[in-house]
């Protein structure tokens, strides 16, 4: 395409959108391990595990091929949940997410929601007291790299990022917490099958996401995933008011001209 | 817009005439055809080959003077394929066009099919008169070089056209001259004309909400004045060839771009059929993208990527539209603005989108629907 930085085809992105996804993952999950050890090998496994066993399941009831999709969101709840998390909790909401999220609809990519966030949203609810780990530091800056890279091909779109930082921004997130949100930012509210598709669509969805990190108080990872998933529901709606908007303003113009 | 895969080699002199020259069913859309020859008869240039067995007055001439090598029907006995195989030149006399309505000359001499509806895209009704008539094509096939006066019969030409509707006459070319004059109902926009005429036609005269617009080529405007003006018309038309060595051909509407793929030393990527001829309003050649492989029977998501919104006009929304499509959803469809569009002008998601759905075909499905409601 054209424009400036030069972008690769968008054809070619949208085929390989999953192994640019798990690319950018590579890094984080490698800070990841290197920071918790083994213990994060074992979450590693089980979410893998899980999401894999799942898609074996809805690929023998639906009669469809196992294209391995789970393994991004499976990743990014492993990289999201302490290494201490009790195995069977990663393992009922990762299931619940996965099912729920996005293999009724068809897998990722057919349902409107971050299956990721719903999953971490679902443990959060069901197991109160359970904590998100910390991802600043070593994993946020591992992950700009992929960050940068789903930006530039624009499976992060840049209209949702800078929507969501600047209303963080407004909403008094200091510079100091920002780096808890970089995971985050990249795998969660930049997740593109769970956002809005309409390009002004994309600012207000991630400005309403960003709005809520704010308003929902609890600062880091726990706002995030409720902020998440409150805007993956908000998406749709947003889009149907962007295309309400155009067929008004076509037919504006159409009675004029 | 043809889609035709040349590998992309330096290419040659501007003017070609090939050997066979022929009409397909997709420069007349749902025409079930009354021939008027049979195969192997012998045709002069601008002899009745068929008529619209549903409204007799649209006449379709022989392009070229020749052998009538193949006539077929296509499927629901609508019209296939019409090959001629041309002979020693044998070009009529230019006759003297009577003073008359030129609607009747257009019928007439066979250029009706120059004109196409939006939406739907069907050849309009003899007596129909659109809401407001669109004249636009790729810039690039104009190239450099148009001699002096093009425009002047341009400008003849519009004029002309304008007696078709009471309605606008929109000109959507980059580049028009100051020369030319805005007269009566007529209209400029400067605009670049965008990858397709969508872009022009929702721009400047959208027919979303409803309404009728015929849209037009502009070197056909041009070939309408020099025909009532000098009784003859050009029949050949500038062709933008893009790829690594873009340039503006001449060539014959119906041409055989086999052989002068061939006759050029150009490789060809693929031998479909449906790429042989030089669509009848095509007026780019752009080589195939390298063909998707697409895993048969593997459902797959679309990927939402802001890209794809610069594929359709500004303010249609892609990826809502492309999931409409998906799943057949007619209401949501025209409210997005399908009625705007034709198969040419989905046919770039169609390459760009990962799910491997045909948006031309579905697009299709959606209008027939639209169009028989």
């Amino acid at each position: 395409m054209t424009g400036f930085p030069p972008r690769p085809d968008p054809g070619r992105v949208a085929r390989q959108a999953q192994a640019l996804q798990l690319t950018a993952l590579t890094l984080p999950v490698l800070a990841a391990l290197l920071l918790r050890g083994i213990p994060f090998l074992g979450v590693v496994l089980v979410a893998l595990s899980v999401a894999l066993g799942w898609e074996i399941c809805f690929a023998v009831l639906r009669d469809r091929w196992v294209t391995g999709e789970g393994v991004v969101p499976a990743l990014i709840v492993a990289v999201m949940l302490p290494a201490t998390v009790p195995l069977w909790h990663l393992a009922l909401s990762l299931s619940l997410g996965l099912v729920l999220g996005a293999l009724v609809f068809g897998g990722r990519g057919f349902g409107f929601l971050s299956p990721a966030a719903a999953a971490l949203a679902l443990l959060l609810i069901s197991f109160p007291g359970s904590l998100l780990s910390d991802t600043g530091g070593w994993i946020a800056g591992a992950t700009l790299p992929g960050l940068a890279l789903l930006l530039w091909t624009g499976l992060v779109s840049w209209r949702v990022a800078l929507g969501f930082v600047g209303l963080c921004l407004a909403g008094g997130i200091g510079v100091d917490a920002a780096p808890a949100l970089v995971f985050g930012l990249c795998f969660l509210v930049g997740d593109p099958f769970g956002g809005a598709v309409t390009a002004p669509g994309r600012w207000l969805h991630g400005a309403v996401t960003g709005g809520l990190v704010g308003y929902l108080g609890a600062e880091g990872a726990s706002a995030l995933v409720f902020a998440v998933l409150l805007g993956n529901v908000a998406a749709p709606l947003i889009d149907q008011a962007v295309i309400a908007t155009d067929v008004a303003r076509r037919r504006r113009r159409s009675r004029h001209g | 817009m043809l889609t035709m895969p040349i590998a992309d080699d330096a290419l040659q002199p501007a003017t070609q005439q090939t050997r066979r020259v022929a009409l397909t069913a997709a420069d007349l859309p749902e025409l079930r055809p009354d021939f008027a020859v049979y195969e192997g008869d012998h045709v002069v240039a601008g002899q009745l080959l068929l008529r619209d067995r549903k409204r007799p007055r649209i006449r379709v001439v022989a392009p070229v003077s020749g052998v009538v090598e193949s006539l077929r029907y296509g499927p629901r006995r609508r019209f296939g394929l019409a090959v001629i195989r041309r002979d020693a030149d044998m070009a009529p006399e230019p006759s003297a066009i009577p003073a008359r309505p030129l609607r009747e000359t257009l019928l007439d001499r066979g250029m009706w099919p120059m004109f196409l509806t939006r939406p739907f895209g069907r050849l309009p009704d003899p007596d129909a008169q659109p809401d407001a008539i669109l004249v636009s094509g790729p810039d690039r096939a104009l190239g450099d070089d148009l001699p002096q006066d093009w425009w002047d019969r341009l400008q003849n030409g519009l004029r002309l056209i304008s007696g078709l509707t009471e309605g606008p006459v929109l000109l959507g070319q980059r580049d028009i001259p100051q020369g030319m004059r805005a007269e009566g109902r007529l209209r400029f926009d400067r605009h670049h004309a965008g990858p397709t005429l969508a872009h022009a036609l929702h721009r400047l005269h959208s027919v979303a909400d409803g309404r009728t617009v015929w849209t037009i080529d502009p070197q056909d405007v041009v070939a309408i004045a020099e025909l009532v003006a000098t009784g003859r018309a050009d029949p050949l038309r500038r062709i933008a060839l893009s790829g690594a060595e873009s340039r503006v051909l001449r060539l014959q509407p119906g041409a055989d771009l086999h052989e002068f793929a061939r006759t050029h030393g150009l490789a060809l990527r693929s031998g479909k059929d449906d790429a042989r001829w030089l669509g009848l309003r095509a007026r780019r050649i752009d080589p195939a993208p390298q063909a998707v492989a697409r895993r048969g029977g593997l459902l797959r998501p679309i990927v939402p990527l802001a890209a794809f919104d610069a594929v359709l006009p500004r303010g249609m929304r892609a990826v809502p539209l492309m999931r409409a499509l998906s799943i057949g959803d007619v209401e949501t469809a025209q409210r997005l603005g399908c009625l705007d569009l034709l198969e040419d002008d989905v046919a770039a998601l169609t390459a760009l989108c990962a799910s491997g759905a045909d948006y031309g075909r579905l697009l299709r499905r959606v209008l027939d629907e639209l169009e028989a409601s």
